[in-house]
């Protein structure tokens, strides 16, 4: 105890001295308590995080599937990002930008684009199953490449951003309900691939794959 | 503390301890795996591509390790289902990162599958993603007067590329541009206890 | 396998923890025969006492010429190291700021691949480790090592030969980084085709030292050798396992990875920098350390932690859970031995303040402990599950980094440089203005530079874990603090440059020799010097 004492009041005496003169060595200085105790509480901590730890280390958890959507996800999808302006930041902003004006010469833009304001159908199943081809809109011809939506979101998911989508940056058509996009996954159960490109929608839902000649078929042609 | 063998000595044994845990350890564990059913090995093409990925220092920007909904929201960015061991059997070196300067890319191939996209954002970020600050790589393209037949040509924004030029991708630009598009981890996760599973246990504990 | 993992981590948690109270018991019962007095192993006979700094104009010691144990070989060779450590610091920043500015400039320098930002910052890393950090930290082993042995420095030639090898491997190393020729993995760039010739060249810095210790003329090995040895022994090792070609693969390739990289700071960079800490700081205060006994467990307790870290560089990756928590738990393990270290060296430092004003090279030194003390004790922070998932993946980790190999290792080697060159060369530092000029610059600069990225790394990490914003949003956050980075970086430069040109005048300019002015103070023949 004694030893303990001497050991604090030479801790403070030498960081508390600037006298020159001062020696702080001496010929015993025993471990001071305080550097025991602390390597007491840390061996305690490690004992009661390893044994913790443990049990997980052994277990096979089940991990999320898929890229998307598993159960615990989509409730933290209603939660946090239920409005359709999230997902569609999270899910489609990367290529056609936050303000829908995609990519000159890389990405077509969703601001006035005639597939996006088209029949719920067309863009219901364009987010569904992506596009892989050439696809004219607004007057420029693009040739990318569209991620496949069907397996990452729900249909409400979907449902929810497209009714952003069309109604955001001057666009405006009708919001989209969940069970329109459901109709289309048991329409196109069958379609494994993306669509290839806008002559593929023009063979499906007949909307034309070129606006330029004979634009008056398209509903929603104005802001050209 | 005198005498400079027996220092040696022990201090060589505590590594070679250190080294039978953390190097021997999980040798054991991972190397015995099989590959997982949905993950091919890398094509000639994607592995030109991965070394070029090596060779201009992607990883030091960007990860290839998503990780649990427990701990982040990963999942909800579209970087992919948590990775195990198993993921990275083909991986040599591996590219698991520690820098998120740019988003994870383990499963790039599958969220931007487009070549196109692909090839204009390496040629300049910012002609995609206008704050990007990730490098553009002109390097790996060429600025012609006109294309040659079989050139790939690259769709760059007027503002972005030498006046009255076309870009053209060079073989280096192609082949990272198909290694970048084999990320794709999208298949259902194998041994689910070969990764860090230590934010699951704090989830049950709160 | 058949025995459980859970066995498997209590099993070595245990031994470590064992092991460690073996050794505070031996040392609270005298099981080692070392005594305090052994802690005045730095001093020669009539040392002690007294400010022992040659950059100063107060210094109650005289070191009034070139060190006589000194031979020529042994004096070229440490010129060579500490000259080229110093070109490879000059080198490796500009690496640095370049790579740094690019992160805020992104359209600057894209011309060539060699400028660009993956291999400016790679060319960075490798120029200050392997070429700064470690010539500086081994030169200053190769001069430590026979003055507390009290013998010359054995084989000088063959350690002549090891620093030209690995310059040459490491020149080469860079350049074909450049080149676009690397291994793939961080901190093992350096293809290992020229990983053979640094092998070489280490093997010819370690055999001299060993030479040395085995003919010394002292009975106890100073805390400052147990460092060295260990370090000496340590690193080869580690550099031959983790590089060991076509071995290793995938996830298992990450576990040794980052166990290399930790061990690279910890087992290498770590001795190099405390053992230099442990003689710098009594040596020029003129007084012994705390306890002396202390030290024991400071370098037990390092080599048995610190040697299981690195996993918590994959928390949350696709490693087995169990190696991560080992590695979690033994870093927290750590502030033991920090905290021993850290009462050693700064109720000596501090509670001599008088000796901060006097000394420079001090200065330099005995910041560097204190911001070792710092580093560690964040580093054992930053290894916790819940503070790691903000700070991983950002920033953060990089200001971390830094404080650890630049403030801690790279200040106590410009200290100790200052304190060692008048006495190899027998010449006074031509420009003593410089010295405190450069001091300025990189300790302010350092500071813009480890605040800057702290705040900003920790804002990308909320950013990253904040489900509502856009992952984008994360990195706009730190576009400020990266500039403010790239400031701090250039007055460090800055102070690189003003150091490089003391350096030169030292070398080449007309410069005092301390012989010129000796006569009147104190004949050669009576001189303390370090070596007698």
């Amino acid at each position: 105890m004694t030893q303990k004492r001497k050991a604090e009041r030479r801790i403070k005496s030498v960081a508390g001295t600037s006298n020159k003169n001062f020696d702080p060595h001496e010929s015993y200085n025993p471990i001071p308590w305080q550097v025991i105790a602390i390597a007491l509480a840390l061996a305690a901590w490690g004992i009661i995080t390893l044994a913790t730890t443990r049990e997980m280390a052994e277990s096979e958890p089940e991990v999320t599937q898929g890229t998307g959507a598993d159960e615990r996800l989509s409730k933290a999808v209603d939660a946090e990002m239920s409005d359709g302006r999230q997902l569609f930041v999270t899910n489609c902003s990367t290529c056609h930008q936050n303000n829908g004006s995609g990519i000159e010469a890389a990405v077509p833009p969703l601001a006035g684009s005639r597939y996006v304001l088209a029949e719920p159908e067309v863009p219901a199943s364009i987010v569904l199953f992506g596009i892989q081809g050439e696809i004219e809109v607004a007057g420029d011809t693009y040739r990318g490449r569209m991620p496949t939506f069907g397996n990452e979101l729900n249909d409400e998911q979907i449902a929810s951003i497209l009714s952003y989508v069309r109604n955001s940056w001057g666009n405006q058509a009708s919001a989209i309900e969940a069970g329109l996009v459901a109709e289309q996954r048991r329409r196109f159960a069958e379609r494994t691939t993306p669509w290839a490109g806008g002559a593929a929608l023009a063979e499906t839902f007949g909307i034309p794959a070129t606006s330029r000649p004979t634009a008056s078929v398209a509903t929603s042609e104005e802001s050209h | 503390m005198n005498r400079v063998l027996p220092l040696i000595v022990v201090a060589l044994a505590i590594l070679a301890f250190a080294t039978l845990l953390l190097v021997a350890g999980p040798a054991a564990q991972i190397r015995s795996i099989d590959p997982p059913e949905g993950l091919a090995p890398y094509t000639a093409a994607e592995l030109r591509g991965r070394n070029e990925y090596i060779s201009l220092g992607c990883v030091y920007c960007h990860s290839q390790q998503p990780r649990s909904p427990e701990q982040a929201p990963d999942v909800l960015r579209g970087w992919g289902r948590p990775s195990t061991a198993a993921d990275y059997v083909y991986d040599e070196p591996h590219l698991l990162g520690t820098m998120r300067t740019g988003p994870d890319l383990l499963n790039a191939g599958a969220r931007l599958p487009s070549r196109a996209w692909q090839l204009t954002h390496l040629y300049q970020p910012r002609a995609i993603v206008p704050q990007s600050i990730m490098p553009a790589f002109p390097f790996l393209f060429e600025a012609k007067e006109q294309a040659a037949q079989g050139d790939v040509v690259v769709k760059v924004p007027a503002r972005h590329r030498p006046e009255g030029k076309v870009i053209v991708a060079r073989q280096e630009a192609l082949d990272l541009v198909d290694y970048l598009l084999s990320l794709d981890r999208t298949y259902p996760a194998e041994r689910t206890d070969l990764r860090d599973n230590g934010f699951m246990a704090q989830e049950e504990d709160s | 396998m058949n025995f459980t993992i859970g066995t498997l981590l209590a099993f070595s948690f245990a031994a470590s923890l064992i092991a460690i109270a073996a050794l505070i018991w031996a040392i609270s019962t005298h099981q080692f025969r070392i005594t305090e007095s052994d802690a005045r192993t730095v001093f020669g006979d009539e040392e002690g006492g007294k400010l022992d700094d040659p950059t100063s104009p107060h210094s109650d010691s005289h070191p009034s010429a070139v060190d006589p144990a000194l031979s020529p070989e042994w004096r070229r060779l440490l010129i060579v190291m500490f000259v080229t450590a110093t070109a490879w610091l000059v080198f490796g920043s500009i690496f640095g700021l370049i790579a740094s500015l690019k992160l805020h400039l992104p359209d600057w320098l894209t011309g060539s691949a060699a400028l660009t930002f993956g291999r400016m910052r790679t060319m960075h890393l490798n120029s200050v480790i392997y070429g700064f950090l470690s010539l500086g930290g081994v030169g200053a082993a190769l001069w430590l090592v026979p003055t507390l042995f009290k013998t010359h420095l054995h084989k000088p030639r063959l350690a002549m030969l090891g620093a030209v090898i690995w310059n040459l491997a490491v020149f080469a190393g860079v350049i074909v980084i450049g080149a676009g020729w690397n291994d793939g993995l961080e901190w093992l760039e350096i293809p290992w085709q020229i990983d053979i010739f640094l092998a070489i060249g280490g093997a010819c810095f370690a055999i001299p030292l060993l030479y040395t210790a085995a003919a010394r003329r002292v009975n106890h090995i100073y805390v400052t050798g147990w460092y060295y040895l260990g370090g000496l022994v340590w690193f080869p090792v580690l550099f031959l396992l983790a590089n060991l070609p076509g071995v290793h693969s995938g996830a298992q390739q990450a576990t040794t990875n980052w166990w290399f990289a930790h061990n690279v700071l910890g087992l290498w960079l770590t001795p190099l920098g405390l053992g230099a800490a442990y003689y710098f700081i009594p040596k020029i205060i003129g007084k012994p350390i705390y306890s002396y006994r202390l030290s024991l467990l400071g370098f037990w307790a390092l080599a048995l932690f610190y040697s299981q870290v690195g996993m918590h560089h994959l928390i949350g990756g696709p490693v087995p859970t169990w190696v991560v928590s080992l590695s979690v738990v033994q870093s927290v393990m750590m502030v033991v031995p920090v905290v021993a270290v850290a009462i050693n060296q700064h109720t000596l430092s501090l509670g001599n303040l008088w000796a901060w004003r006097e000394s420079l090279p001090l200065r330099f030194v005995a910041l560097g402990a204190i911001l070792y003390t710092l580093a560690s004790l964040q580093g054992s922070l930053e290894a916790v599950r819940a503070f790691n998932t903000v700070t991983h993946f950002t920033h953060y980790t990089v200001a971390h980094a830094h404080l650890g190999a630049y403030g801690f290792v790279a200040l106590v080697l410009f200290g100790g440089i200052y304190y060692m060159l008048p006495r190899v060369t027998g010449r006074a530092w031509p420009m003593p203005w410089a010295i405190s000029l450069h001091f300025w610059l990189v300790v302010a600069g350092f500071a813009v530079y480890f605040i800057s990225l702290t705040i900003g790394g920790w804002l990308q990490g909320l950013a990253m874990l904040d489900a509502t914003r856009d992952w984008l949003a994360s990195m706009e956050v730190t576009l400020p603090y990266l500039a403010g980075r790239s400031l701090g970086g250039a007055l460090m430069t800055l102070g690189h440059l003003v150091f490089a040109a003391n350096l030169a005048v030292l070398f080449f300019g007309r410069t005092r020799r301390f012989e010129d002015d000796s006569d009147d103070v104190a004949t050669p023949a009576t001189a303390t010097s370090t070596g007698a």
